[in-house]
């Protein structure tokens, strides 16, 4: 015969009070934030849709850039998004090697030593440094002598890149967990060896994102193109000798503008500009998800 | 019974009595030996580690390496195949011969040494790739590139660590994704494919379940025929189970400088160590009773 | 240190206990049932079958005990040494009380005086001597002397010598023929009683280990 006992029903919420309060009171907090965050964001995307999606065409994509009192029918950004192309591909071949192996450097090789205390430690000086001092330093060292060039801008655009791609690949480097290393030594490699083999391969979708970072935000540069690209509005196929133009150098020339023309012109290469960023993450996530295929 | 002779350093104040092991007559007979311990310290930068280890390594036989935290076995066991350089401002007084030839002279290459002394770790550790390319690894970095005999290595390999069957129709499946058992079997492999000489093995089983540990020990055994393997555990009942020879480690400690080292207390056949241990210390671990 | 395992500990000494009490009861028992044979005291046999209960209830729970202590706890080194001698003494101990009584039984089917001067003082030297070699088995196992069984073995030797004399007293025809085969029983019970603490000391030396040598100052 089964005694039914009056029991308490037991209660394992959080008890009322100020912790249930304070609770509550940061996770709105939390809201609010991502809120405020995010909501700017979307003014950004959606007025430059609005304004730019009007002029996109694929004439607007390949013609010259016209003066700027033609009306905005006229003309498009051919040479600005040539030039852009140019400018970060070439920056990006000369900086992200060399990131990675003053990365490389850094993790595996260096330890405590004074060198790699030096690198370090100037590595984290630039990321601070104000592009457009980047791009003065360019023009004295490189314009002065040779004259402007897309050269001199991609040079300028890979010093602001170097910085990140060392510290993202020097992050990523440091995740790969020392196991995998000494697997790697006990089967009789080399340190080369293993860094190239078992530590580079493991930590590859990290560096290649932290790359692809460092060129989205290369791609939108304008302050260190002033003084080395010396915008113009012509296409220059050799990017070694004379001006050149970028996409983000035409919007600062056509928001300056008062013409309509040209502003009209100026949102078409924004929205231009978000695309190709944004097609530079969709390839990053891609890259990434391809080499991490053996991590899961 | 023979005792290992024993030179204090006088700046270790270490008393004599306890720093002498007790090594019986028949660890010094029969058979090859691989390993000649002789008179090795250990230190981290001026930390010492271990204190006077000697003692011999037979071939084709499983030693065991066994005792408390701190006293020293893992640090004796990677200083077999110089896996201790890897660890700044580690170094080595003495000397370990392997048949015949010292480890620790400067002409010899630490990587020609990894490739006859291989290492197995106490967490499974696969590479992030292929099944087939963990296994191939070593024989790739080796200059191994005919396509055919990689593919025979991996299966000889992959059957030599029983694991074949298992995994035959996944090659090229992630590594990572493995069981435990499985993993530390595929890193078993993995070793093996560079077919060495010595396999040292660092608690490869206190990371598994008791049936995948069933398994290696399996394997430990039937391999050993043809290789030599030194095993630290942790679990004496392992020790017991697999090895013919076990040492036994402990922790001295010095009262005055309060310092602590490792040392190697008392070595020889695995009954005799079990059955009727010689050394009270060794007689109140393997009871329990003390660590 | 802390020692670890105390519950494990007393668990053995324990197990230590029951044991001693085991040799204590064939110990006593031998000397009163040589007492009895010689005295013709028939009292002495219901004390010893009583006791014969208590040690048939006793052995089994050793044994038992015993069995727990390897199952569970993995003993190794002097604990497994400790256990399996126990298990391999218990019936010795067993058998040896069995001996006694029958030593003891023997004192209905004689009396005293049938026995000839010269064979009764052979009886009671071969009862004093077993008596001394079970308490030197006692002491050996107590003290985990693994020396005792050479000592033992040397006794054993006595017992010999005299269980020939006996038996050699006996052929001589001097006594009645049943008082004879009565005692020619008695004779091999004796030897046999010796036989087992010899072998009893030689599990101790099992037990106690290899000698340890004392490491160089």
């Amino acid at each position: 015969m089964a005694v039914v006992a009056e029991q308490q029903q037991l209660d394992l919420r959080e008890p009322k009070g100020w912790r249930r309060t304070s609770n509550r009171i940061v996770t709105w907090l939390m809201v609010l934030a991502f809120v405020v965050v995010v909501v700017p964001l979307g003014f950004v995307l959606v007025t430059t849709v609005v304004k730019g999606a009007s002029i996109i065409s694929w004439q607007f994509l390949t013609s010259s850039i016209p003066p700027n009192v033609a009306p905005a029918d006229i003309g498009g950004m051919g040479p600005a998004i040539v030039g852009t192309i140019e400018i970060t591909a070439l920056a990006t071949i000369m900086a992200v090697p060399l990131g990675i192996l003053g990365a490389i450097y850094l993790n595996e090789y260096g330890g405590k030593n004074w060198l790699a205390a030096l690198i370090g430690f100037f590595s984290d000086v630039m990321t601070g440094v104000p592009s457009i001092i980047m791009g003065l330093f360019i023009f004295t060292i490189w314009v002065l002598h040779f004259g402007f060039s897309g050269f001199a801008g991609a040079l300028a655009l890979g010093c602001l890149m170097l910085p990140i791609v060392i510290r993202s690949t020097y992050e990523m480097l440091r995740l790969v967990p020392n196991a995998l290393r000494e697997g790697s030594y006990a089967l009789g490699a080399t340190k080369a060896r293993v860094t190239m083999t078992v530590v580079l391969p493991a930590a590859l979708g990290g560096i290649v994102s932290g790359a692809m970072l460092a060129v989205a935000r290369a791609v939108g540069e304008t302050a260190p193109l002033l003084f080395t690209i010396l915008i113009v509005t012509t296409v220059n196929k050799n990017p070694f000798s004379g001006a050149n133009t970028s996409l983000p150098s035409q919007i600062f020339v056509n928001a300056n503008s008062p013409f309509v023309g040209a502003q009209a012109r100026g949102w078409g290469a924004a929205l231009t500009l978000i695309v190709i960023a944004f097609v530079l993450m969709v390839v990053a996530r891609f890259i990434t998800a391809r080499f991490s295929r053996f991590s899961r | 019974m023979e005792q290992s002779e024993q030179d204090v350093a006088t700046s270790t104040q270490l008393p004599k009595s306890q720093v002498q092991a007790t090594t019986s007559a028949d660890a010094f007979d029969t058979g090859t030996h691989i390993f000649d311990v002789d008179k090795v310290s250990c230190y981290y930068s001026s930390f010492r580690a271990v204190t006077d280890v000697s003692l011999k390594i037979h071939e084709n036989e499983i030693t065991a390496f066994i005792g408390p935290y701190g006293c020293g076995k893992t640090t004796v066991l990677r200083t077999l195949n110089r896996m201790n350089d890897l660890i700044p401002g580690a170094h080595v007084e003495g000397d370990i011969r392997y048949r015949g030839a010292s480890l620790y002279t400067k002409d010899v290459s630490p990587i020609a040494v990894r490739r006859r002394i291989g290492m197995v770790f106490q967490k499974p550790n696969p590479f992030p790739k292929s099944i087939y390319d963990n296994v191939a690894y070593g024989p790739r970095i080796n200059g191994e590139r005919n396509k055919a005999k990689l593919n025979e290595i991996v299966e000889r390999s992959l059957r030599g660590a029983a694991l074949w069957d298992e995994v035959k129709d996944r090659l090229k499946a992630s590594g990572l994704g493995l069981s435990g058992g499985q993993a530390q079997r595929l890193c078993i492999a993995r070793t093996l494919a560079v077919e060495p000489d010595v396999v040292l093995m660092d608690e490869p089983c206190s990371a598994l379940d008791p049936i995948a540990t069933g398994a290696i020990e399996d394997l430990m055994k039937e391999i050993k025929s043809r290789y030599t393997i030194v095993i630290v555990t942790h679990n004496m009942q392992q020790a017991t189970r697999v090895s013919d020879r076990t040492a036994f480690y402990s922790v001295l400690r010095n009262e005055e400088s309060d310092t602590r080292t490792g040392v190697l207390v008392e070595y020889g056949r695995t009954e005799q160590i079990f059955q009727d241990p010689q050394d009270p210390r060794t007689q109140a671990y393997v009871t329990g009773r003390m660590g | 240190m802390v020692e670890h395992r105390q519950e494990f500990q007393r668990e053995l000494e324990a197990i230590e206990a029951k044991v001693i009490e085991l040799f204590a009861m064939v110990a006593e028992d031998l000397s009163g049932a040589t007492r009895a044979l010689l005295t013709g005291n028939n009292e002495m046999l219901r004390v010893l079958n009583e006791r014969e209960q208590v040690i048939d209830a006793l052995y089994p729970e050793i044994e038992e005990l015993v069995n727990r202590e390897i199952l569970l706890q993995a003993p190794v080194a002097s604990d497994l040494r400790f256990l399996l001698s126990v298990l391999r003494i218990v019936p010795e101990l067993e058998r040896s009380h069995d001996l006694v009584v029958q030593i003891a039984s023997r004192a209905n089917h004689i009396l005293g005086d049938d026995l000839s001067p010269r064979s009764r003082g052979l009886v009671e030297r071969m009862g004093t001597l077993t008596s001394e070699m079970w308490r030197q088995a006692v002491d050996s196992w107590y003290q985990r002397d693994r020396s005792a069984a050479v000592r033992l073995k040397e006794r054993d030797d006595e017992m010999d010598e005299l269980h020939a004399s006996l038996i050699a007293e006996l052929a001589s025809g001097r006594m009645a023929l049943p008082v004879t085969m009565e005692m020619t029983l008695v004779a091999r019970f004796y030897e046999r009683l010796a036989a087992h603490a010899v072998n009893i000391a030689r599990r101790v030396a099992y037990l106690a280990g290899p000698p340890k040598e004392q490491p160089a100052e």
